[in-house]
């Protein structure tokens, strides 16, 4: 990652609740990756990244949107990103507490990368954490 | 007893009424006398329940004829027959049907005794008659009148029926509502419920994963026995919405291979198999209409039991196998889905009362403590709720120390109007 100066953040993540950035935070922390993360709390804190300091240093590879959010849901963000075609190659993925199959078939459709569920482990959200990095790397070293 | 009947007698003269009289005596009538035609018609204003009137013709004043043309100018009165006493014989007959014709008589004076008591017999006779056909008339009447009031009244219960049906059917869409609405709640409480939860059990896990050194064994212990609740609770959480997914789910009923289904299920709790060293036996169960979605967590909830309750010292033995049975229907209505599949899980471990058949598939009823055998108490509640969503029945058999068998009979077709069933029979049966 460091070979790629240009992309200031690889993995935007927009997460209302504290106490989940935190637990992603960690996770990013113990596998090395996490100064490639950017944190933001609501979908208005992502646009507003995205038209100033996005277009000027370059848009994430990936953004990662709490599904149950206030004012605008991670549905909405993702059909906002998609109608923008300035985005269109940042992966989005979408993670929620529960999330049914008949949502999944829907955000996909709508053009999400992948759906994810909240892990209740620790050590399964460093896996989860691992798992996005690589999906990360294999994007960038494309 | 036979009522007396009253006689008016109308002459000018004492000697006259009194021979009237003492000749009609034996017939055991009734006199009433008047010495003239306006007594006889002051009589009349108060009483009118005469058989006959004889009345002299020739009177001072008022004559009978004239007498007996007031009478019958009174509605009430026609009805009377006049036997008219002549002196003159058949010439003074014609006078009086001038005047009107009707029950009326004559006889000639002298009075022959014979004949006035034949005369008064006959309408005497004809008078009780008239009284019979009138006490019938009303009975009749009466009987009519309560006939008509039994109709009203009939008609009236038959709306009062109306309107309990419709207040039950309005009770039966109500409640299916408001069990909707549960339903949903249920759905929205968990949903909301596992996100503080899953903050707790990961915290737990940090505080294990990073800071246990910290911790002295009091305080290990502490922490254990929080993940543990957590656990137990997201559980419990889990099988809640479940649950109310059961109600909510629209799946349509198609061919169904439960065989499959129970290999995919006993490859889930391979572990707890290999554990307990369990047999487990399973004939071949033929296809059947189902929701299929149910059908994993129907026979998962079932298998599991059988294995979580079992003896400790004994191999655990489950048998599954199936039977079709016919049942009678009581409906006249012809229907060929009285077929039914009927699914045992039979297992040899700790057992129950069978007093408990019913209470066991009750939301939250536990038998056991959590500390022997853990447990949500809404397993057996999901399996009756799926049973039932497909028009079949759940129940059980059981012996303490013997095992369990638990029985699922499920229709092999399902009819086309599945979630009618239930609101139909109930309406009809309260129809009128």
């Amino acid at each position: 990652m460091q070979d790629n100066p240009d992309k200031a953040k690889t993995l935007i993540v927009v997460e209302d609740d504290a106490d989940d950035q935190y637990f992603l935070q960690t996770a990013f922390k113990e596998i090395g990756f996490n100064e490639h993360v950017l944190y933001l709390d609501s979908a208005k804190q992502l646009f507003e990244y995205l038209e100033s300091s996005g277009s000027v240093s370059g848009y994430p590879y990936a953004i990662l949107v709490d599904y149950n959010m206030p004012a605008m849901n991670g549905e909405e963000t993702l059909i906002k990103i998609k109608e923008n075609k300035d985005y269109s190659d940042i992966q989005i993925l979408i993670y929620s507490t529960t999330i049914s199959d008949l949502q999944i078939k829907v955000l996909k459709d709508l053009g999400a990368e992948g759906c994810y569920i909240k892990s209740y482990s620790a050590s399964e959200i460093v896996s989860f954490a691992k798992f996005l990095q690589q999906k990360i790397a294999k994007a960038v070293f494309r | 007893m036979i009522m007396q009947q009253k006689i008016l007698l109308v002459d000018d003269r004492e000697d006259n009424l009194l021979s009237v009289q003492s000749i009609l005596e034996p017939g055991g009538y009734q006199f009433v006398k008047a010495r003239s035609g306006r007594e006889a018609l002051k009589v009349l204003l108060s009483q009118i329940d005469f058989a006959l009137i004889l009345m002299d013709v020739n009177m001072p004043n008022l004559s009978g004829f004239q007498t007996a043309s007031l009478i019958y100018e009174r509605e009430k009165l026609r009805n009377i027959p006049i036997i008219f006493i002549t002196a003159h014989g058949e010439d003074e007959r014609n006078i009086f049907k001038g005047y009107r014709a009707g029950a009326v008589d004559y006889i000639a004076k002298p009075v022959n005794p014979q004949l006035l008591r034949a005369k008064v017999a006959v309408f005497a006779d004809l008078y009780s008659k008239n009284q019979q056909l009138l006490t019938q008339e009303q009975r009749l009447k009466a009987a009519n009148a309560n006939l008509e009031n039994e109709i009203k009244e009939r008609m009236l219960s038959e709306k009062r029926v109306n309107e309990l049906n419709r207040q039950l059917i309005e009770n039966i869409n109500s409640l299916e509502s408001a069990n909707k609405e549960l339903d949903r709640f249920a759905f929205m409480a968990s949903h909301d419920l596992q996100e503080p939860l899953r903050k707790i059990r990961t915290f737990c896990d940090l505080l294990i994963n990073r800071c246990l050194d910290q911790v002295d064994d009091e305080g290990k212990l502490y922490i254990s026995r929080i993940e543990n609740s957590a656990a137990r609770m997201q559980r419990l959480i889990k099988d809640i919405l479940t649950f109310s997914k059961v109600s909510d789910d629209n799946d349509e009923f198609a061919e169904t291979d439960l065989n499959k289904i129970i290999q995919d299920i006993l490859t889930e709790y391979k572990h707890e198999i290999e554990e307990k060293k369990a047999v487990i036996e399973v004939k071949k169960i033929p296809s059947l209409l189902t929701k299929q979605g149910l059908m994993y967590p129907l026979f998962s909830n079932l298998i599991s039991n059988a294995l979580k309750y079992s003896k400790n010292q004994e191999p655990v033995q489950i048998n599954i196998w199936s039977e079709i049975c016919v049942t009678e229907k009581k409906s006249e209505t012809p229907d060929l889905n009285n077929k039914y599949c009927r699914i045992s899980i039979r297992d040899n471990g700790i057992g129950f009362e069978q007093k408990y058949a019913e209470q066991v598939f009750e939301m939250f009823k536990r038998l056991h403590a959590k500390k022997e055998y853990d447990g949500s108490g809404i397993g057996l509640t999901l399996c009756k709720k799926i049973v039932e969503q497909h028009n079949g029945f759940i129940a059980v058999r059981s012996e303490v120390g013997a095992g369990s068998t638990f029985m699922v009979t499920l229709p092999v077709k399902q009819s086309v109007k599945s979630n009618n069933i239930s609101n139909g029979k109930q309406v009809r049966e309260f129809a009128p």
